[in-house]
């Protein structure tokens, strides 16, 4: 009697996982296709694209890619991008390092306030900024130009490079930082030489998860540039004409682009639950 | 010292944040239409533009536009996000090969994910009616219909972040105690009253976050909409955001009245958001 019931159970939890099995499998195929669809769709010419029935068996075309990167400034918006990506991030860790140390080390008047201030400017649609800085840059010439860009990413980085900081920072226990202020060092000192080299692994992912924040913003650059500065999201979107007749060339753009997010993805992979949401969760 | 570390942090908030929301303030409370060549004139109205704003259906059908899809895509993720952190959470074997695909989507940006599904979703040549054609379903006209539009987005927009709010899910659901649930389960609680009972509670913290940031995020779509469908048909698509940038700097460039619909926009936001933040904020800390 007692066998049979295991052997009843064992069945039913082998069916149970065989189920999860399928769900896990048939899900990971729905999120993946549609990337898997555009990559295929690279290699074809236009006509083979357009083919419905779709082609399956098709000569592959890699030169697709070398023309979409020849074509709509797309190698020299990806210069740009890492010019204004490279500048803007190092700008945000000089301004945001100080400040999150003192947010976490001193409760001193307005500190709570300023941190909730910042999550609050974090959240506010774009087009708040982007109107009157468009008429502001128009008028000190700063349109177009990556020294402007750069200056514009730091309305979202700034908010978001303090609180990932401070979750960082609030990792280290204070006991290390007084140990050295007792042995006379300065606070200036003690961020440079103590808590910095601490936190190296938590500036780094910051570094990395700001610079994918600048890579995918569209409406800044969309807004605030037009051929002299702009940078890949923009490029992207000067495809989508394309859509009319060139799917392929339009869907290699597409692959290019999404190639350096995902080698960023995968450098702070531990660090992207934290960047996702203000370090309010821990991956 | 502390108005040192803090002091450079301020004046560049002042100079990029507050500064330009007080002169987009200034600008809404006048004329400043730079199509009909008043670039170099601006003309002080008071307070006109809002007056128009609390009449302009369009914006009205904007913010519809946006709630609609806002409350749809959150909803829709989170169950399907929900789901698949339960699934992925499950022990079974080789699932974890699998966890990489859920989160895959989160590494496109919207603006190619837009691209992407604006091929894929083309009523006559794209491959997802050509499929569902085939199998004998409705082929609905995702980018024509003013009535499908909204949904379709909510489609793209699903497959894109709902490995967001997964990823997140699934960390809360790593930090729940074992015990817990396994005193759950020897006092005899099902599935069901484990999951309704036990796990969302623990979760509630993390669900919270998941969803403030998924709903921000929503309320602010600009790429999907402006890269599939452009604001069309008729209007159907046109989320707030797209339409302050086309009466703004995209199309019409009517400065004062597109920065006044960009405070009334953000006002809305604020209101929301003002709801949660200091919730968020003691959890963030």
């Amino acid at each position: 009697m007692k066998k049979k019931i295991t052997l009843v159970k064992r069945r039913q939890v082998f069916s149970r996982a065989l189920i999860y099995t399928l769900l896990i499998v048939v899900l990971s195929f729905i999120f993946l296709a549609p990337v898997i669809w555009t990559f295929m769709t690279s290699l074809k010419t236009p006509k083979d694209a357009f083919a419905l029935p779709p082609k399956w068996n098709f000569s592959p075309k890699w030169d697709n890619y070398p023309k979409a990167w020849l074509s709509k400034d797309f190698a020299k918006s990806f210069y740009n991008t890492t010019i204004i990506g490279l500048a803007t991030v190092a700008l945000t860790l000089a301004l945001t390092i100080p400040m999150a140390y003192a947010l976490v080390r001193y409760k001193f008047r307005g500190s709570q306030a300023l941190g909730i201030w910042l999550i609050g400017a974090y959240l506010l649609p774009e087009m708040l900024f982007m109107i009157p800085l468009f008429t502001i840059y128009n008028i000190l010439g700063l349109y177009d130009t990556k020294l402007g860009l750069i200056l514009a990413f730091q309305i979202f980085n700034l908010p978001y490079s303090v609180w990932l900081l401070k979750g960082f920072i609030a990792q280290i226990p204070r006991s290390i930082e007084e140990a050295a202020l007792v042995d006379g060092c300065s606070e200036l000192g003690i961020l440079w030489r103590i808590t910095l080299p601490l936190i190296g692994p938590g500036l780094s992912a910051t570094a990395i998860l700001a610079f994918i924040t600048i890579w995918v913003e569209l409406l800044i650059p969309l807004s605030l540039s037009y051929t002299n500065a702009s940078t890949v999201a923009i490029s992207i979107a000067n495809f989508k004409g394309y859509g009319a007749f060139n799917w392929p060339l339009m869907a290699a753009a597409c692959i290019v682009a999404i190639m350096p997010q995902m080698a960023f993805f995968l450098i702070a992979q531990k660090y992207i639950v934290s960047g996702l949401t203000l370090g309010a969760v821990k991956g | 010292m502390l108005f040192l570390f803090v002091f450079p942090g301020i004046l560049a908030l002042t100079a990029i944040v507050v500064f330009p929301i007080i002169f987009g303030f200034y600008t809404s409370l006048s004329r400043w239409n730079w199509a009909a060549g008043e670039a170099d004139s601006m003309t002080f109205i008071g307070l006109q533009n809002y007056r128009k704003i609390l009449h302009d259906a369009y914006f009205w059908n904007s913010i519809w536009r946006t709630v609609y899809f806002a409350i749809g895509a959150v909803g829709v993720q989170f169950l399907l996000g929900l789901g698949c952190a339960l699934l992925l959470n499950q022990r079974v074997r080789g699932a974890v090969l699998f966890r990489p695909a859920f989160m895959f989507p989160l590494m496109v940006s919207d603006i190619v994910a837009a691209l992407m599904w604006k091929m894929l979703l083309n009523p006559a040549l794209g491959h997802v009616n050509y499929y569902l054609g085939a199998l004998g379903l409705p082929t609905p006209n995702w980018i024509g219909d003013p009535h499908i539009v909204i949904p379709a987005a909510i489609l793209v927009d699903t497959w894109w972040q709902t490995g967001f709010i997964t990823l997140i899910l699934l960390a809360g659901l790593k930090s729940i105690p074992e015990d817990l649930l396994e005193a759950a389960r020897v006092d005899g609680a099902s599935a069901w009253q484990r999951l309704r009972y036990v796990m969302l509670p623990c979760l509630s913290p993390v669900i919270f976050v998941a969803l403030v940031f998924r709903t921000i995020a929503c309320l602010r779509v600009f790429a999907i909409m402006w890269g599939i469908t452009g604001g069309g048909p008729a209007r159907a698509s046109e989320v707030s955001q797209l339409y302050i940038y086309n009466q703004g700097l995209g199309r019409l460039l009517k400065m004062g009245y597109s920065a006044g619909l960009a405070i009334a926009f953000s006002a809305i936001i604020v209101v929301i958001i003002a709801v949660y933040i200091r919730r968020l904020g003691r959890q963030l800390v």
